[in-house]
């Protein structure tokens, strides 16, 4: 599919909760290094479901989820936890520690890379604060290192998750549904967030979204699911408004 | 043609007025066969009480010659504060590692948190007095026993409280930080601490507090503390030094309320964070910021931590050897718990017939305190009438919950008589008082502008009342009023019986104090808990059923 080294590769993956419907039916997807690519689909389709079942939130009921070499599907314990570092996810609700200050929240990203023990007592190094204190900068966000996270705005809150999931230095960040309860003006600047760590990082990211328009722009790669099965995907050009009606079934695309 | 919108109108308002009516009635019925079981006369006691009431003025008051036990009195209760602390911090520690082990976000599932559940359940319900009993049976009578049986209470209580606090936190921060690779360890200390600290917090002063308010009936029961030394002047008719004793008493929970308080309201506070460059002057980055909610916290915690290892050091453990006592207590558990029996002393007929008085008892003691309540809370809410009003009724609530339950019956047992009236004239004012509490905050809550609606059409006071107030807040009325009946039934156990009214409590007594015998103990322990948690299960399903369903 792709020339550069592939990164991700899922095979055949499939999930069902309760035994009878299939929230994913089959899906196939590989990224490679650095790729931006986009999973389109409305809602209910399983866009979150694959992205969980990628780093391990929800086991999946068959197939294969091959990351770095590694298949992540029999991983458990300590295994996991240092394969889950090398991915960072950017949730839609932001996820943050509220009660925590923004600096605490984005040094939690390193969590992965203590012992147990000092990650316990949050006792964090020099270049773990420096490398915190970097991407804060990164995103913005500086000014703002000791306010806590509940004061802040759900733009603010977000550019603090993206800079939590810079910090910890992974190959891949998954972002579920990353700018759908924020508006149009800081959605971008968000986008834009994701799109630059991709570019000046070199960052794989896979970003499922809803607008389409905003897939269209940032992406490298689309990949469009329907009913948790894979209904299109290709580069942006290839996503016309008649492609997309099959995404979204038959609703009207064209005003979007 | 029958005009069929008026025909369904009419149906509608006679099943509402059918159920209001059936409702009315099944109360009225539980009411007059409460009061045949315990030979309660309303009149009569209505008609003793102003007389009572002087009486108790003229005797209780404080005398010069009383002020002479001050010292005595203050260190009494200067003890009983630090064991009340104590039982509630060490508590609060045990109950955090067990709630943990059992929650939802890193807890181990299943089997285990049914055990962690199990256990603060039957810690929680098993009655003040029980524990008491038990304990002292084991231990003796020392200040020690009293701190344990404040702490199997908090333990039970702290437990259930933290395991809801935790499984109420966001789940989206701890799957992030999984999701970032950290153990659970870490998710305990980066995710569950920060977000259940105040609340724990909150819990933790409230416990303290209520412990130095069982903390007298518990000293009574013990042997030790301000409820002994209490007991010892009521008992010989010095009521002066009684009075003394009360108003110490009153004072230290009244303080103890004020400040926690003071600290819950602070602790949530947003703060201002400092809005400073992260890097400090010789370029060491700084991560951790003292907010005044921190220091709040921590000095709290401080402060209860040097209380405790205080208490601890001066406390008097009995004569007792503590490991023998330790094992003996378990074995007296296991006879409690695993062979319960009357062992020929009573037959279940009369073990059923006692029950049924203690639960008569509650019944009235909670239907009259309830209408008494519903009637004071509405002057007392600040939003149905004016400020000044509304805050004497709240003082004066604070000073009557200040004085325990216990102490307002002995108060009426020499100013009435012993029995059922000085039983539930006792148990009354709590009741009131806790209710009218309750009841005020709900109304409180009441959206201005339902009130500003019927205001505006030109309703009076009582209508707004009737047709607003009471409608919004049925739900939490009831809600409130069967918390205090289950609490009403486990306080009239042991209370009934200190008074005279007998009941299953004064079996509960005998069978722990003269026959020695723990097979009693257990049984009688187990059908209060029968009672309990068919009272539970009662109270879920007819609020269920009468609630008002508030779907948006």
């Amino acid at each position: 599919m792709r020339d550069n080294e592939t990164l991700l590769r899922i095979d055949n993956l499939s999930k069902s909760y309760d035994g009878k419907t299939l929230a994913l039916d089959n899906i196939s997807l590989a990224l490679g290094e650095g790729e931006f690519v986009s999973v389109i689909g409305s809602s209910g389709a399983g866009k979150s479901t694959l992205l969980r079942c990628i780093n391990g939130l929800i086991k999946p009921s068959s197939g294969s989820i091959v990351f770095d070499g590694v298949e992540m599907t029999k991983l458990r314990g300590k295994r996991l936890r240092t394969q889950r570092r090398r991915m960072s996810m950017v949730f839609q609700n932001y996820n943050l520690v509220l009660r925590s200050s923004v600096i605490q929240n984005v040094l939690q990203g390193r969590l992965g890379y203590k012992n147990a023990v000092a990650g316990a007592l949050g006792i964090f190094s020099k270049e773990d604060k420096e490398k915190a204190l970097s991407m804060l900068e990164r995103v913005g966000m500086a000014d703002f290192a000791y306010v806590r996270a509940d004061q802040l705005s759900g733009g603010q809150k977000q550019r603090v998750g993206i800079a939590r999931a810079l910090v910890q230095e992974p190959a891949l960040i998954l972002a579920d549904e990353p700018i759908a309860s924020l508006d149009p003006k800081t959605s971008r600047t968000v986008m834009d967030l994701l799109r630059t760590a991709t570019d000046d990082l070199g960052i794989a990211c896979l970003v499922s979204l809803h607008q389409v328009e905003f897939a269209r722009e940032y992406s490298d790669f689309i990949f469009g699911i329907a009913k948790g099965q894979e209904c299109c995907k290709g580069t942006p050009c290839d996503f016309t408004n008649d492609v997309l009606a099959g995404v979204y079934e038959d609703e009207d695309l064209l005003d979007a | 043609m029958p005009d069929l919108p008026s025909e369904n109108m009419r149906r509608y308002f006679l099943k509402r007025e059918l159920k209001i009516g059936a409702i009315t009635i099944a109360i009225a019925i539980i009411a007059i066969l409460s009061d045949l079981r315990c030979d309660f006369n309303p009149i009569e006691t209505l008609m003793d009480l102003p007389g009572s009431v002087v009486w108790t003025f003229q005797h209780f008051t404080p005398t010069l010659s009383s002020f002479e036990k001050l010292p005595k009195i203050l260190l009494a209760l200067w003890k009983t504060f630090l064991g009340a602390a104590a039982a509630a911090l060490v508590s609060a520690i045990l109950a955090y590692v067990v709630a943990l082990i059992g929650c939802r976000p890193v807890g181990f599932g299943g089997v285990v948190r049914l055990f962690v559940r199990g256990v603060a359940t039957v810690s929680r319900n098993i009655p003040n007095v029980a524990w008491a009993f038990m304990l002292t049976f084991s231990f003796g009578q020392s200040e020690f026993t009293g701190f344990l049986v404040l702490f199997m209470k908090s333990f039970g209580f702290l437990t259930r409280m933290f395991l809801e606090t935790m499984d109420e936190i966001s789940q989206g921060s701890v799957e992030a930080l999984y999701s970032v690779g950290a153990t659970k360890l870490q998710i305990i200390t980066h995710a569950i601490v920060p977000l259940t600290s105040t609340q724990v917090i909150s819990w933790l002063l409230y416990m303290t507090e209520t412990n130095t308010r069982d903390a007298t009936l518990v000293g009574m029961l013990t042997g030790s503390g301000i409820g002994f030394v209490f007991e010892l002047y009521y008992r010989t008719f010095r009521y002066d030094t009684a009075g003394l004793v009360i108003l110490c008493v009153a004072l230290m929970a009244m303080g103890c309320e004020a400040v926690s308080n003071y600290v819950r309201r602070r602790i949530i506070q947003a703060d201002d964070a400092p809005r400073k460059r992260i890097v400090a002057g010789d370029g060491k980055i700084v991560t951790r910021v003292w907010t005044k909610s921190k220091v709040i916290i921590v000095s709290t915690l401080g402060v209860l931590a040097v209380l405790t290892v205080y208490g601890f050091a001066q406390m008097d453990y009995g004569e007792v050897n503590l490991l023998n006592a330790t094992l003996g207590a378990f074995n007296n558990f296991g006879v409690m718990v695993f062979h319960p029996g009357t062992d020929g002393y009573w037959t279940m007929g009369e073990l059923f017939n006692d029950l049924v008085l203690t639960i008569s008892l509650a019944v009235l003691t909670t239907l009259i305190g309830s209408i008494l309540a519903l009637l004071l809370a509405l002057p007392a809410a600040c939003n149905l009438s004016n400020k000044v009003v509304s805050n004497i009724i709240k003082l004066v609530f604070s000073v009557i919950r200040a004085i325990p339950t216990i102490i307002w019956v002995l108060i009426f047992v020499v100013s009435i008589s012993l029995g059922a009236e000085a039983c539930i004239v006792g148990m009354m004012f709590h009741t009131v008082a806790f209710l009218a509490k309750a009841f005020s905050e709900s109304f409180e809550e009441l959206d201005q502008g339902s009130l500003d609606a019927l205001r505006s059409t030109g309703a009076s006071w009582w209508e707004i009342v009737t047709h607003c107030v009471i409608p919004e807040k049925a739900n939490d009325i009831l809600s409130w009023i069967f918390i205090r009946f289950e609490n009403n039934f486990v306080n009239t156990v042991v209370i009934a019986a200190l008074c005279g009214s007998g009941g299953i409590g004064y079996e509960l007594f005998l069978a722990a104090n003269f026959y020695f015998s723990m097979h009693a103990v257990g049984l009688i322990t187990y059908m209060c808990l029968a009672v309990s948690v068919i009272l539970e299960v009662i109270s879920t399903q007819l609020r269920k059923r009468l609630i008002v369903n508030r779907s948006a």
